[in-house]
C-alpha cells in the first residue's frame, strides 16, 4: 500500500501529487511534461518535496512535518528509468550483483539463476553493457532492481525507446514478475493502451497535479472529471443541461438519454468514438440504438490502420468523432459529405463534472 | 577538388613538417651522446629534480584539480563558467609571465613570512603546478561531463552510500579521462621552463630541471648534449601520448554506450 501526499514548486511550476494505492500494479498516466518523472524522483529521494508525506508499504520515507527524509540508499527502491543505466564499467554479472553486495545480502544462486532464465539473460552474464541490445539492457536493469527485493519498483517509461514487439513482451514479463514476487510497482506511461494493460489502479496526472485516481475500471469506464475523460480517450465531450428522466440537452439543442446515475453537478456528456454507431436504413436497428439518433454529414475521414476515424457535423452544429473498424467502413461505403444517421449508445454515455467547477 | 582531398594534402604536409622537426634532432645525437649525457652529473641531477618536482606538482594537481573538474562538470552557473575561464589563463599566457606573477605573489610579505618560495624546489613545484593544473581540470571536467549523474543515483537506490556510489560509478567511468589529463599534466611539468626558471631560479644542482639544463647546455655551446636531452624528453612524451590513445580507444565505446 502506498500513500503519497506531496507538493513541490520548481521554476514557478507547482506540482501537487495526492493519491493512495492498494494493489501491486499502479499506473501513473498523463501527457508528457505533466510531472510524472518528478513524482518518481521524489519517491526515490532524488529530490525532496516542499511539503507532505510519502509512505510506502507502511514505511515513512518522507515527512516534512515529521522532519523525516530517508536517504536514497535507505529507501530500498528499485528505479528503472527510460535511459539505459547499466554501469558501463561493470559486466552484466557485476551489475546484477551490485545491489546485493552493497547491501550485504546473501547471494542465493538458485534464485539468481531462476530470475536470469526468466528474463532471458542467463547467457549474457560475462558480457559488458556495450555488447547488449536495448531490450537486453533493460532486462538486466530490471534483474538488478528486483534482486534486492525492493519495497517498491518504480518504472519510468523504461521500454519506450524499444520497438513495439519487444516493448509488449517486456511489459507482459514485468506484469508476471510483479504478480509473482508481489512487489508494488509504479509504472509511468503516457500510452493509454499500456496504462490499461498494466494497471490495476490508475493515477491520472495532468499539468503537475493528480486529477483522479482509482481502479482501472473506475477511471477508464466512469471518469468523474471531464478532463479525465479527455485523457481516457472519450474525445466527444460536450457541456449539457440536465433535464428530467435521464435526459440531457446539448448547447446545440440535441437531447440524449443515458442510463447511469450521476450527481447533480455532472454537466458534461462524454462518449467514446467507438460507442457511436452508424444506423443502416436497409436493416432494422437494435433497440438500444433507436434512441439518441442524430443526422449529419461526414466532414473528415482519417485511416488509422485497424480503424477509421471520422468527423461528422450534425445539422444543429454538433461535431462528433467516430471510430469505426476498417471492414465496417468499407461495408457502409462512407465518403466525405455523405449524409448519415448515427446513434449514441445510451449505456455508453458518461456524465462528468467539469473539474474546475467542483 | 573535394574538401576531403584538400584536407588530406594539408594533413600530409603538416605531418611532414612535424616529422622533419622531430627527426632533425637525431642527426646530432647517437648512442654515444646518450651515454655521455648519462655520465653528466649535472644532467642526472636535473633529471632527478624534474622527476621529483613534476611528480609532486602532478600529485597536487590530482588532489585539487580533479575535484575542481568535477565541480565544473556538475555546475553550470555564472560563477562556475567564470572559474572555468580563470583556470584557462595559465594555458593562454606565456609561462614566463606566470612566473613573473608568481614571483610577485610570493613576495607579498604575508606569503614571504610564511615560506620563502623564491629559488627553492617548492617554488619550482608551485610554478609547475599553476602552469599544468589546467590540463587536469579540463580533462577531468570533460571526463565527468560524459558520465550522467543517474549512475550514481541508481547505485544509491541499490544501497550504496553517496561516496561509494561516486567512486563505484562516476569516478571509475571517468578515470581514463582523468588519467590522461594527469599524464598530460605531468608531461607539461616535465617540460616546464619559463615559470620554473623565474620562480626556481634554475640554480644548477638545486633548482635546475631538464629544460633548463638543455637551455644551459645550448647557450654554453654544447649543442649535441642539448639535442640529446631534448630527444629523450620527446621520446618520453611520445610514449605517454601513445599510452593515452590506447587507453582512450579501449574505453571510448564502453563509456558512451553504457
Amino acid at each position: 500500500m502506498i500513500q503519497i501526499h506531496i507538493a513541490k514548486t520548481l521554476k514557478n511550476n507547482r506540482f501537487l501529487f495526492s493519491f493512495s494505492g492498494e494493489t501491486n500494479r499502479i499506473v501513473v498516466f498523463g501527457p508528457s511534461g505533466s510531472g510524472k518523472t518528478l513524482l518518481l524522483k521524489m519517491i526515490s529521494g532524488f529530490f525532496d518535496p516542499d511539503r507532505g508525506d510519502i509512505i510506502i508499504e507502511n514505511q515513512l520515507l518522507f515527512s516534512k512535518k515529521g522532519k523525516v527524509s530517508l536517504p536514497i540508499h535507505q529507501r530500498n527502491i528499485g528505479y528503472l528509468p527510460q535511459e539505459y543505466t547499466l554501469f558501463p564499467n561493470m559486466s552484466v554479472k557485476e551489475n546484477i550483483l551490485y545491489g546485493m553486495k552493497t547491501r550485504k545480502l546473501q547471494i542465493e544462486k538458485s534464485r539468481i539463476d531462476r530470475l536470469m532464465e526468466r528474463l532471458g539473460i542467463a547467457a549474457k552474464l560475462d558480457h559488458f553493457p556495450d555488447d547488449l541490445s536495448g531490450g537486453q539492457k533493460q532486462r538486466v536493469a530490471l534483474a538488478r532492481a528486483l534482486l534486492v527485493r525492493p519495497r517498491i519498483l518504480l518504472l519510468d517509461e523504461p521500454f519506450s525507446a524499444l520497438d513495439s514487439t519487444i516493448r509488449e513482451s517486456l511489459r507482459d514479463l514485468v506484469i508476471d514478475i510483479a504478480d509473482e514476487m508481489n512487489v508494488v510497482t509504479l509504472f509511468v506511461t503516457h500510452d493509454l493502451e499500456e496504462a490499461f494493460i498494466f494497471g490495476k489502479e490508475i493515477v491520472l496526472v495532468n499539468s503537475g497535479e493528480v486529477i483522479e485516481y482509482g481502479s482501472r475500471s473506475a477511471v477508464f469506464d466512469s471518469p468523474v472529471n471531464a478532463e479525465t475523460a479527455d485523457l481516457m480517450g472519450f474525445i466527444n465531450i460536450w457541456p449539457v443541461t440536465r433535464l428530467q428522466n435521464h435526459e440531457v440537452r446539448t448547447k446545440s439543442g440535441h437531447i440524449f438519454t443515458y442510463t447511469g446515475d450521476y450527481a447533480r453537478e455532472c454537466n458534461h456528456l462524454c462518449i467514446r468514438p467507438e460507442n457511436i454507431m452508424f444506423i443502416r436504413e436497409d436493416i432494422p436497428s437494435k433497440d438500444n440504438l433507436k434512441k439518441n439518433m442524430v443526422n449529419g454529414s461526414i466532414t473528415e475521414i482519417h485511416h488509422r490502420g485497424k480503424y477509421v476515424n471520422l468527423v461528422m457535423n450534425t445539422e444543429k452544429g454538433l461535431q462528433l468523432t467516430i471510430n469505426l473498424p476498417e471492414h465496417a467502413f468499407k461495408k457502409l461505403k462512407l465518403t466525405r459529405d455523405k449524409q448519415c444517421k448515427v446513434s449514441l449508445k445510451e449505456e455508453s454515455i458518461v456524465l462528468c463534472r467539469s473539474r474546475f467547477n467542483r | 577538388m573535394k574538401l576531403s582531398s584538400v584536407s588530406r594534402i594539408i594533413v600530409v604536409i603538416l605531418a611532414f613538417f612535424f616529422g622533419a622537426i622531430l627527426i632533425s634532432g637525431l642527426f646530432y645525437t647517437g648512442f654515444r651522446s646518450i651515454n655521455d649525457l648519462f655520465q653528466d652529473s649535472g644532467f642526472l641531477q636535473a633529471v632527478v629534480f624534474s622527476l621529483q618536482t613534476s611528480l609532486v606538482a602532478t600529485a597536487f594537481a590530482f588532489i585539487l584539480g580533479v575535484p575542481s573538474g568535477f565541480f565544473l562538470a556538475r555546475n553550470n552557473t555564472l560563477v562556475s563558467r567564470f572559474m572555468d575561464v580563470l583556470f584557462d589563463i595559465p594555458i593562454v599566457i606565456p609561462p614566463l609571465i606566470v612566473g613573473v606573477l608568481l614571483v610577485t605573489f610570493f613576495n607579498i610579505p604575508i606569503i614571504r613570512n610564511f615560506y620563502s618560495f623564491i629559488f627553492t624546489a617548492p617554488g619550482a613545484i608551485a610554478a609547475q603546478f599553476f602552469i599544468a593544473v589546467p590540463f587536469t581540470i579540463k580533462s577531468s571536467k570533460n571526463a565527468f561531463e560524459l558520465v550522467p549523474p543517474i549512475y550514481e543515483r541508481i547505485a544509491m537506490t541499490l544501497g550504496a552510500k553517496p561516496v561509494k556510489s561516486f567512486f563505484d560509478t562516476t569516478y571509475k567511468i571517468a578515470f581514463p579521462g582523468i588519467l590522461s589529463g594527469l599524464i598530460l599534466t605531468w608531461l607539461r611539468c616535465i617540460g616546464e621552463f619559463g615559470a620554473t626558471l623565474m620562480v626556481g631560479g634554475g640554480i644548477p644542482g638545486k633548482t635546475e630541471n631538464i629544460p633548463i639544463n638543455v637551455y644551459l647546455q645550448m647557450i654554453s655551446g654544447d649543442h649535441e648534449k642539448g639535442v640529446t636531452a631534448g630527444i629523450l624528453t620527446i621520446g618520453l612524451a611520445l610514449a605517454c601520448i601513445l599510452f593515452i590513445n590506447v587507453l582512450f580507444l579501449k574505453n571510448r565505446n564502453r563509456i558512451s554506450h553504457g
